[in-house]
């Protein structure tokens, strides 16, 4: 805890910024202050002193606002953020309520007796394989939120964005197999061109079985990652404003 | 001869660029540090506040120059932000010193006087 507050308060008050963007400048600026009132402190400089340079070291112009607000102002980013608190909780109630419901029926087709994963043949191991690391990390990112009320933002965005990667990974394995298996049909419907329509046939039958699965899957990362990407982003912002509270009361206290 | 040349009506903003991807790859990570590296090294003749070193670093961190990454430090239990250079920012800082190179060989003959 430090006494940064009425700046860092300051600075919330003219950063117009939507969230996260805002909690993470005020993290990033709170971290710093406390490094600078450190290293006045050890060069010998009384608390009052330190502090009181760490504050003019810092010296965020209107000019630099500006240009923060530019830089984190980018359309994509603004579209995202603007969702606001409300929305955001929305959006994520709909995303978790999407994911349960995928799950449930979701469920039988990926159970190993279903016809679905029998047609996709050997194609649905390699799928897995890319997949399965998606979901575990998923899994214990779920954990950390939701079971150990996990309130450390390093730790829940480490790996978060890999769930995002693995899920398009787990799409493109599903197309690419599919592709492989037309290469091969075509290779033996040259070789035997009675079987055509039966190469042809068995390659429609496992080629969209792998499609589907893996369709299936990278949805299901997908929405697990906007989930947990929600929940971290709201982390994070309770973590600035409990940063700001902290310090408010600090302020009052001292 | 240098790819590019550094323009006069982009002189401030280039060369704060530059200063802070230099003091980047030498080592320093948080802002704090980059700012001290840069005073220290220039013996205080380039001195950055903390307000005009985030809009940089950002800046740098939007155009993937430079990456961002969130660390626990243990002693103080705060989070703080530090930076690196991407293989993006290591090319562009070569250009750039390159180009600053080129500027300085031609802004010299420029001011001198009695010759």
């Amino acid at each position: 805890m430090n006494g940064f507050g009425p700046v860092l308060r300051s600075l919330s008050d003219r950063l117009d910024l939507p969230q996260p963007a805002r909690s993470r400048v005020l993290i990033e600026v709170a971290a710093d202050l406390a490094d600078l009132e450190a290293a006045f402190l050890e060069r010998g400089d009384s608390p009052e002193v330190a502090r009181a340079r760490a504050i003019e070291r810092l010296d965020l112009s209107d000019d630099a606002i500006r240009e923060l607000i530019r830089v984190h102002g980018s359309p994509l980013r603004r579209g995202l953020d603007r969702l606001g608190e409300r929305g955001r909780r929305r959006w994520e109630k709909i995303a978790i309520a999407a994911l349960l419901i995928f799950l449930l029926l979701g469920t039988r087709a990926l159970l190993p007796s279903h016809r679905l994963v029998v047609d996709a043949g050997r194609g649905i191991w390699v799928v897995l394989a890319v997949a399965i690391p998606g979901l575990l990390l998923a899994i214990s990112k779920a954990y950390l939120l939701w079971g150990r009320d996990e309130h450390d933002p390093p730790r829940l965005r480490r790996g978060l964005d890999t769930i995002l990667a693995l899920g398009g990974l787990t799409a493109a394995t599903g197309f690419t197999l599919w592709w492989l298996g037309l290469r091969e049909a075509a290779r033996d419907s040259a070789v035997s061109p009675e079987l055509a329509i039966a190469h042809l046939l068995d390659w429609l039958t496992r080629g969209s079985a792998t499609v589907v699965l893996s369709l299936q899957l990278a949805i299901l990362l997908g929405i697990s990652w906007l989930v947990l990407a929600g929940r971290t982003a709201r982390v994070e912002r309770g973590e600035a404003e409990l940063l700001l509270l902290e310090q408010a009361e600090t302020t009052k206290g001292g | 001869m240098a790819d590019r040349i550094v323009e006069p009506q982009e002189l401030s903003r280039s060369c704060n660029e530059l200063l802070v991807m230099a003091a980047i790859a030498r080592g320093a990570g948080h802002g704090y540090q980059l700012a001290l590296d840069v005073e220290e090294r220039s013996d205080g003749a380039f001195r950055f506040n903390h307000g005009t070193l985030y809009p940089i670093l950002h800046r740098l961190e939007e155009r993937g120059l430079v990456a961002g990454a969130w660390s626990d430090d243990s002693s103080g239990g705060r989070r703080r932000k530090s930076y690196a250079l991407t293989r993006k920012g290591e090319k562009h800082l070569v250009t750039e010193r390159k180009a600053w190179g080129e500027f300085f060989n031609r802004f010299w003959p420029m001011v001198e006087v009695g010759r």
